[in-house]
């Protein structure tokens, strides 16, 4: 058992747990049997079951019971379990159209059906229901009120509130500036530009996996593996000081890991040419801003020679390409860095610490 | 759409609206049900159980009382009165006509008071009228209306003042029907009040028991939505403007709610085994929240001194912490164990994190006191602060940590000077006494360094003996060497050596004792001051005691040791008793120091060495250094290692810095910053570190010991505390705080607080309690006599006349002046000759006597001096020889040193012969003393001659006195004086004129010299020059 428990420990830190999430997503996207109810039912019995094993652990048992972090368990299977329905109505509906018969939809409501009373009296009972599992669920487990907070005396952990801990966890790797401003930013941007970048009217109004591949599975490769599994990593694996501790593992105030990062202009400098740093900064941190503008605004247009990037092109016109070329290579950089800083150490790409300008 | 029933499926409906209606009237009736569950949960708040619980049990211990109160009733004359009561309402009854006529009568008088009270009230009205009128006459000017307006006032002013007549005459008339009436019935009234006296006991406790009754308006009053009218169930609280509570940035006033379910903490008569927390009174309700203690709750609150969250109404919140836990003692952790599974099972209770204040435990509950009384105010009554702060300074906790308070700082190194320690011992003892100081004295302060739980692996411990073996060599190196010789120290007897020991009052600092252990002292530890001098022969040399106990500042001036003013043959006895055979130890003499590994020797001082030079210097330097002097290096490095410094004078560590971390506000220290290590099974708060700290102070190394660098590992000593020694400091470090109560709220600032800590310094330092009994502590010599006796055969001796005196009033007693020189020279005059203890010569400085003096001149709120008294008349003298060989003063108190035990008298019943009177004693106090020797030290042998008759009323047995024929000739001596015997025994009779004559003869006697020449009736006082008064 120790020896499962150590596995899932090291298994657990994000190098490991980003590749093998990678690897699963990839399979995700593959897999049908996944999807059927069989499927969700060995996820749903395989997820539980580890749940409540590892409960019998007391390091986890700590962490996962904290009142606070009651609603991420519950969003953790919520997510998993609308994630699935998604994909399982899409699929029906896929197997439905190759085989030539009407979507699901159309088999549940003919045409269309009222407001009132279809719609709003099933909206009521769904309000009352859940005022009833709010109100039991606040009796129940009490609020975790503290104590009046003390500036003076940041608690350690410092945890933004659950739904900003993917923010928070992208803090590990960037500059605030661009984790907390910027990128957040960009989400909120990204998201608000779908519907006009995205202008594909298939899979409107019914569930669709076949018709809508690559758009799906870049909404959820930012959504699972980027936002929620960061949300996850961030409350239940980041301990005291910010350092990662594996599910099983006792938060250990003063574990130490050894911090030995290094900026790109370090490696292309001194490792490279065997020459010290240039005092110039901005002749410093020429090779990463090349590489930045290289990757931002060379990039788009290379990848628009190769086949797969030209379809899109060719349907979408350049000005939707090139926003969602950026918008895609942003969201990108995150995973980029995160191997960077893994395999490499890579502290910046671009760091100016005299204008407080890092990338 | 019809109201008609739809059907159960209508075709343009997608859901089935019949079950949807179910499933509607179902989530509707389950949100009911949460509703009614939310409300009740809100109100079903713990406190109001632990109220309502209390009123039932408070009302069950009433009626208990009732019925106790009805039995004592019955012994009385209770029925006795009923009869009484009875008979005058017969009696009354009999006049039944009389009273009724009398009634009728007082009923018409004030009927007729009314009539004639408004009548003049009407006529008053027309009168001022008449008279305003008139006076508008008078300034129109015109003549007929001012004659007609003065004729209408005349008129009304006749008739104000007939009305006035009748209505004084009704008024008259009235009182007297009254009178006349109450004359009847006070026969009954006497009797019914007499009766309702008898009975107010049981009455008080009827209606406090029908105020506690849980009736209909009970549970109305406090059932949910009615209980904001008037709930007999609400949480107390007290508003504490002044007392802070810290928010970050801003201070609020606390609001202590405590009470609510402490219901019974300022009401006395809810403690004994009946009564559990939280039901119980205040413990020491004299003390605290009691409404009449110096600290009541209205002003002080409880948070202030227990610590918690003021507002908290529940138990978790509030900060309850369980009971310490000793990590060396199962007892303790199953203890612990049993009320935190009683807590959580009862309170669902949590261990508090937020907090920076969580309610301490009871053991050190005490360390509340050292919020306000910083240490500045001897808080005599509390014995585990206070012997805790006696402990601090035997263990020289400051000497490592600062602690910047004021009752902490100033004071010596705990331990003696090592500067001219080759004189006294030799280095194999130095080693063997290093690598475990209690295995030699088993009741040392000295605590072990070595050998403790970090220091398990073979490698360590050889380092440890590198260590040692430098730190003396480093010692030797640097020692001065005086030469102690045996062959000058004369032939002494240890018979009575041991005697002398254990009377002329060694035994108030030593023991000698090889299993004596400290607990068995606490928390009255004075006799640990001095080292136990268990083997002292295989320490030192006959020649060295000999010189030492001779004069010990010889050695090291700055000791606490006095000098006893032995003789030589004394010193000499004394020196036989402590060095002869049977006082010695084969394992610690003809020792050498160990051999030890160069290697790790050398390794040790490269490391020292690294930490200044580069490695190749090290290197070299290391190289360039002979055998011996690495060993020195290494010694000098390894005592700023561990601190030595702190508590003893080490040459080249004058001005160093303690090594520890300040303590100064250890009790607010956040959590984060303590370090637990490994441990887990030690409750992770700031009282269980430090205690756990205290009682294994390398525990926090557990399992590291192979991982830290060998310099990195704990350092803090082993001191061998008890539990209850740790929880005494504890009780002190807890309370070294921040500041968290204004200034009016603290304990002394001023200057008598300031004269009053700088004494008790002194009196720890010179453990002035091991033989004196001081603000009620000390006297710890007793326990040495009363074994000495029992020794000798007696089974329950009685030591107190053997004791010295108890400076209970020492301030108001004794003149500063005599004090000052006392203190400086205490040999030059035997008080209590028939002591065997004597008062030895401390060598105080003038600072450090004037301290000792203004301490007790604070103490007793005394003015340093005063001015000499005018001469007594001759009659006062007179009287004063009367009394004074009438109450046989010169019994107990001989008239010369050397009568004492001439006169007869046992020796507890001796007193300070009164020849030495007017150079010591207050002339302000000694006629007081005379009358309540008890009110100025309680226990005390002076006979009361004067017995206590109400509170604060004295009787003279004076005059009952001179009617007994053996006291003719006294009669005769004073009637001299008087013109008869009535005013003589006026005279005699007031307390306050027989003491002060008691006190002009004493000071008649002792060389006062301002008596007048006898029988000289109302001559002038003689004059006498000031200086020929005290002869000194």
């Amino acid at each position: 058992m120790d020896f499962v428990k150590h596995a899932i420990n090291v298994l657990a830190y994000p190098y490991w747990s980003f590749t093998l999430v990678l690897i699963a997503f990839g399979f995700m996207l593959w897999s049908k049997g996944l999807w059927s109810k069989r499927g969700g039912l060995i996820l749903l019995a395989a997820g539980t079951l580890f749940f409540l094993v590892s409960l019998l652990d007391p390091n986890f048992y700590l962490i996962v019971a904290k009142a606070d972090n009651v609603p991420i368990v519950m969003m953790v299977f919520l997510v998993g379990f609308f994630v699935w329905f998604a994909m399982h109505k899409a699929i029906e509906n896929d197997v439905r159209v190759s085989r030539g018969e009407p979507l699901f939809e159309k088999t549940e409501v003919e045409d269309r059906i009222f407001t009132w009373p279809d719609l709003v009296f099933s909206e009521f009972i769904c309000m009352v229901v859940l005022t009833v599992v709010m109100v039991v669920w606040s009796i129940a487990l009490r609020a975790p009120l503290e104590e009046p907070a003390n500036p003076a005396l940041a608690p350690n952990p410092s945890k933004a509130p659950w739904y900003f801990l993917g923010l928070q966890e992208m803090l590990v790797y960037f500059d605030p500036w661009l984790a907390g401003v910027l990128l957040p930013g960009l989400i909120i941007v990204g998201l608000m530009a779908i519907p006009y970048i995205d202008t594909n009217p298939k899979g409107n109004g019914y569930f669709s996996f076949r018709e809508r591949r690559v758009e799906i599975g870049l909404f959820l490769f930012g959504w699972l593996v980027l936002w929620s599994q960061m949300i996850v990593i961030g409350t239940f694996l980041r301990g005291p000081n910010w350092n990662f501790f594996g599910p099983y593992e006792f938060w250990d105030q003063n574990k130490v890991e050894a911090l030995v990062n290094v900026d790109l202009s370090e490696y292309f400098w001194i490792k490279l040419l065997h020459i010290g740093l240039p005092g110039n900064w901005f002749l410093r941190e020429l090779p990463g801003i090349l590489l930045i503008a290289f990757y931002f605004f060379v990039l788009p247009v290379l990848l628009k020679r190769t086949r797969w990037f030209k379809k899109y092109y060719d349907k979408m016109g350049p000005a939707r390409y090139y926003v969602g070329a950026t918008l895609f290579l942003f969201m990108m950089l995150l995973p980029i860095k995160m191997y960077c800083r893994w395999l490499f150490n890579l502290k910046y790409f671009v760091h100016v610490q005299e204008y407080f300008f890092n990338i | 759409m019809s109201p008609a029933k739809l059907p159960e499926k209508r075709p343009d409906r997608h859901y089935n609206f019949g079950r949807m209606n179910m499933v509607f009237a179902l989530s509707s009736l389950g949100l009911l049900a949460v509703t009614l569950w939310m409300a009740f949960a809100d109100y079903a708040q713990p406190w109001k159980r632990i109220q309502s619980e209390f009123r039932s049990l408070e009302r069950q211990k009433l009626v208990k009382e009732e019925e106790a109160e009805k039995q004592r009733l019955n012994q009385n004359d209770l029925v006795q009165l009923k009869q009484q009561v009875a008979q005058a309402q017969k009696d009354l009854d009999q006049h039944h006509r009389d009273i009724a006529r009398l009634e009728s009568e007082v009923t018409d008088w004030k009927s007729k008071v009314y009539s004639t009270d408004s009548a003049w009230k009407g006529r008053k009205a027309t009168a001022d009228a008449a008279k305003f009128q008139y006076d508008n006459a008078l300034q129109a000017g015109d003549k007929d209306v001012i004659a007609k307006r003065s004729a209408e006032l005349e008129r009304a002013r006749r008739d104000l003042a007939d009305a006035l007549h009748a209505r004084e005459k009704a008024e008259t008339g009235r009182d007297d029907a009254q009178a006349r009436l109450a004359a009847k019935e006070a026969v009954l009234s006497d009797a019914e009040k007499k009766l309702k006296a008898l009975q107010s006991g049981v009455d008080g406790i009827e209606t406090r028991i029908a105020h506690l009754n849980k009736g209909v308006d009970y549970f109305v009053l406090n059932a949910p939505m009615m209980d904001f009218i008037q709930p007999s169930l609400k949480i107390e609280q007290v508003i504490l403007p002044g007392l802070y509570q810290n928010i970050n940035f801003t201070n609020i006033d606390r609001v202590d709610r405590c009470m609510t379910c402490h219901v019974a903490a300022n009401r006395p008569g809810f403690d004994g085994t009946d009564w559990k927390e939280p039901f119980r009174s205040h413990p020491r309700i004299d003390l605290f929240v009691g409404d009449s203690s110096p600290h009541p709750y209205t002003r002080f609150g409880c948070t202030i001194c227990h610590g918690g969250l003021d507002r908290a109404t529940d138990f978790a919140r509030a900060g309850h912490n369980l009971p310490l836990l000793a990590s060396n003692d199962p007892q303790s952790r199953k203890q612990w164990e049993e009320t935190k599974k009683e807590w959580e099972r009862k309170w669902d209770w949590k261990q508090p994190q937020f907090l920076d204040y969580p309610i301490l435990p009871g053991s050190v509950a005490e360390s509340g006191c050292v919020n306000c009384h910083a240490s500045g105010v001897w808080t005599a009554k509390s014995d585990t602060q206070e012997t805790g702060r006696e402990l601090i300074a035997h263990m020289g906790c400051y000497g490592c940590h600062t602690i910047n308070l004021p009752g902490f700082t100033g004071l010596r190194k705990a331990g003696p000077s090592l500067l001219r320690i080759a004189g006294k011992t030799n280095p194999g003892w130095a080693y063997k006494w290093i690598e475990a100081p209690r295995n030699f004295h088993p009741t040392t302060w000295m605590p072990h360094f070595f050998n403790q739980e970090n220091n398990t692996l073979e490698v360590n411990k050889k380092r440890q003996q590198v260590e040692i073996v430098a730190l003396v060599s480093y010692l030797w190196a640097k020692s001065e060497r005086p030469v102690y010789t045996d062959a000058g120290v004369p032939a002494g007897d240890a018979t009575r050596g041991k005697a002398l020991f254990e009377t002329v009052g060694c035994g108030g600092c030593h023991l000698l004792d090889a299993k004596a252990k400290r607990d068995d002292y606490y928390p009255v530890i004075n006799r640990l001051h001095g080292p136990n001098l268990v083997r002292t022969g295989s320490k030192v040399s006959r020649g060295w005691v000999y010189a030492w106990v001779k004069n010990p500042k010889q050695y090291y001036p700055d000791t606490n040791m006095p000098n006893l003013r032995l003789t030589d043959q004394e010193a000499a006895d004394l020196t036989a008793y402590l060095t002869d055979t049977p006082n010695h130890d084969p394992q610690y003499e003809n020792l050498q120091l160990p051999a030890v590994d160069p290697r790790l020797r050398d390794e040790l001082a490269m490391a020292y060495l690294k930490e200044l030079y580069t490695i190749d210097r090290s290197r070299a330097m290391l190289a360039a250094m002979p055998e011996q002097d690495r060993n020195v290096f290494l010694g000098e490095k390894t005592v700023a290692k561990y601190g030595c410094y702190g508590c003893h004078d080490i040459k080249g560590f004058e001005n160093l810095k303690p090594i520890g971390t300040e303590l100064t506000a250890e009790g607010s220290k956040p959590l984060h910053q303590l370090d637990f290590g490994h441990v887990h099974e030690v409750p992770h708060t700031r009282q269980d570190w430090v205690y756990n700290k205290l009682l294994r102070p390398r525990m926090w190394d557990e399992g590291k010991e192979a991982v830290k660098d060998y310099n990195e590992l704990l350092k803090m000593p082993n001191f061998g505390m008890s539990q209850r020694e740790a929880q005494s400091v504890l009780s002190n470090v807890m309370g070294f705080t921040k500041e968290s109560a204004i200034a009016t709220r603290k304990a002394g600032t001023d200057p008598r607080t300031a004269a009053l800590a700088e004494g008790r310094k002194l009196i720890t330092r010179y453990n002035c309690q091991g033989c004196h009994l001081i603000e009620g502590q000390g006297h710890a010599i007793k326990t040495l006599f009363t074994q000495v006796l029992k020794e000798q055969g007696q089974a329950d001796p009685d030591v107190s006349g053997l004791l010295p005196p108890n400076l209970a009033a020492e301030g108001a007693r004794v003149q500063s002046a005599w004090l000052f020189n006392y203190l400086h020279d205490p040999g030059r005059v035997r008080m209590r000759p028939w002591l065997t203890a004597r008062m030895p010569t401390f060598g105080f400085t003038d600072d450090k006597a004037n301290t000792v003096v203004g301490y007790f001149a604070a103490r007793e709120e005394q003015r340093p001096f005063l001015s000499e008294p005018d001469a007594p008349d001759a009659k006062s003298l007179a009287v004063g020889g009367a009394v004074f060989s009438m109450l046989q003063c010169a019994r107990c108190h001989p008239a010369g040193a050397e009568a004492s035990a001439a006169v007869g008298g046992s020796k507890g019943d001796l007193a300070p012969s009164l020849l030495m009177a007017h150079d010591r004693l207050r002339y302000d106090w000694v006629p007081s003393w005379i009358q309540n020797p008890q009110h100025w030290i309680p226990g005390t042998r002076m006979p009361n001659f004067f017995p206590e008759t109400k509170p604060g009323e004295f009787m003279s047995p004076v005059p009952p006195m001179l009617g007994n024929p053996a006291f003719a000739a006294q009669k005769q001596q004073i009637l001299r004086y008087f013109s008869s015997e009535a005013e003589m025994n006026a005279y005699l009779s007031d307390v306050k004129t027989v003491t002060t004559a008691l006190r002009d003869h004493i000071w008649s006697i002792s060389g006062g010299g301002r008596a007048p020449a006898a029988g000289a009736r109302g001559a002038a006082p003689a004059a006498v020059p000031a200086g020929a008064a005290g002869g000194r």
